[in-house]
């Protein structure tokens, strides 16, 4: 079932200020996005990117209500330091698994979820001994283990080499392909076939 | 009922790989076991009076240091953020993490308890009731703290703030499980038997949701 667009009006962050009062973080953001497209969230440092997506995963308070279906990929990787690659594949299966597979299946899909994400010899490192790459890489087979209609993606490309760069775009083309939606929060130029932009302004 | 149990395995892994942890708890406990005597001087008599609210306060005093750190590594790397927007609750996660927390740090020391028992002279047959009491008690105790912790999540000085949170509701915690060690099951034991599984009760009922509350007030005020 192909999914409706989704519309967000004068979405806008407030923070109780100093000297009383609510203090607006952005200028108010609005945007339809279609489903299989992308939307690419543009902005000097401290403009609000990163607000903007929190608010959208309901992660932040805001005058709008959170996105029904979504995948949230902060700067924060969400690893332990103390666990390890398979250990966390399966975390975050049991965090969305929509129903239950078996052991065996698990343990073929996490095969297959670390070659893409190119960590096949790492499957037993503690993450507190990964690079800031490799964890970054394996943040994303979240992207592979949860089914949501839109991508909620923070800073996606940093830390990355370039083999892992590519990766990612085609993680995203996928998603897209499929009829999904993504809002990517980036300084650089991201290669994504018709993604819109949104310059974002801090609020003066 | 699978994702409780993965949720406890996980926690039990990592208390496992950072056992130094529940070591550095006993080894606390232990230590101001051993010192008591010292500073109260060898009277027998004396110390197996004393014996309840030594094992208490040590066991309270150990688990204070340690509450700040409960919650901040899930929170500072995100893992809070992910779970709130997943099917699971932050609440489920709370009650999750209270059992795994009080089997990883407090069940080793109630289980070297009657050792630290024989050092203040207590009797073999009061044994049994101490170890209720401290059960019930250690239990309280880590629900409590779990909530304290949460609330002073991304507090500056949450080490400061916590202990000072924490104390009036330990008190009465404190007072009837000594009540119940010393006493037995009778009279004014029993009652507090009754009063403090009461508060066992109600605190693990209530806590967890409460703590879930303050750790999404936590996340979203980051």
């Amino acid at each position: 079932m192909p999914l409706s667009p989704l519309t967000v009006s004068n979405l806008s962050c407030t923070r109780p200020s100093v000297n009383g009062g609510d203090r607006n973080l952005f200028a108010p953001v609005s945007f339809t996005l279609n489903p299989a497209s992308a939307l690419i969230l543009r902005g000097e440092n401290g403009s609000g990117k990163s607000t903007l997506l929190r608010a959208l995963a309901g992660l932040f308070p805001s005058n709008t209500a959170p996105l029904s279906s979504f995948l949230y990929l902060g700067h924060a990787n969400a690893l332990h330091p103390d666990m390890n690659a398979i250990e966390h594949l399966n975390f975050w299966r049991t965090l969305h698994a929509t129903h239950n597979t078996g052991r065996d299946v698990n343990k073929v899909a996490n095969e297959l979820i670390l070659e893409t994400l190119g960590l096949t010899a790492q499957r037993h490192q503690l993450a507190a001994q990964l690079s800031n790459g490799q964890k970054r890489r394996l943040s994303f087979g979240r992207l592979l283990l949860q089914q949501a209609d839109c991508w909620l993606l923070d800073e996606p490309q940093a830390a990355l080499d370039n083999a892992a760069h590519q990766m990612l775009l085609k993680l995203i083309a996928q998603h897209l392909a499929a009829g999904g939606m993504a809002i990517i929060a980036s300084h650089d130029e991201l290669a994504i076939q018709g993604a819109e932009m949104i310059e974002l302004r801090a609020y003066t | 009922m699978n994702a409780i149990l993965s949720l406890f395995k996980r926690e039990m892994v990592i208390a496992w790989r950072t056992r130094a942890q529940s070591m550095a708890h006993l080894v606390f406990v232990l230590l101001m076991i051993t010192l008591f005597p010292f500073a109260l001087g060898p009277d027998e008599t004396q110390l197996r009076r004393l014996a309840p609210g030594l094992l208490l306060l040590a066991i309270l005093l150990g688990q204070m240091l340690g509450f700040e750190k409960l919650f901040s590594a899930d929170y500072q790397n995100g893992t809070l953020d992910i779970i709130h927007g997943s099917k699971l609750s932050l609440s489920f996660y709370a009650i999750v993490k209270s059992k795994a927390q009080w089997c990883a740090l407090l069940l080793p020391i109630i289980l070297c308890s009657p050792l630290l028992m024989l050092l203040l002279h207590v009797p073999v047959t009061q044994m049994p009731v101490l170890i209720l009491a401290l059960l019930l008690a250690s239990y309280v105790i880590q629900q409590l703290g779990m909530l304290g912790a949460a609330l002073a999540l991304g507090a500056k000085h949450a080490g400061l703030l916590l202990p000072l949170l924490l104390i009036p509701f330990y008190i009465p915690v404190m007072i009837f499980a000594v009540s119940l060690a010393t006493t037995g099951f009778e009279g004014e034991g029993l009652q507090a038997l009754y009063f403090l599984s009461a508060l066992l009760i109600l605190y693990s009922s209530t806590l967890p949701f409460l703590t879930g509350a303050a750790l999404r007030s936590a996340i979203q005020s980051s």
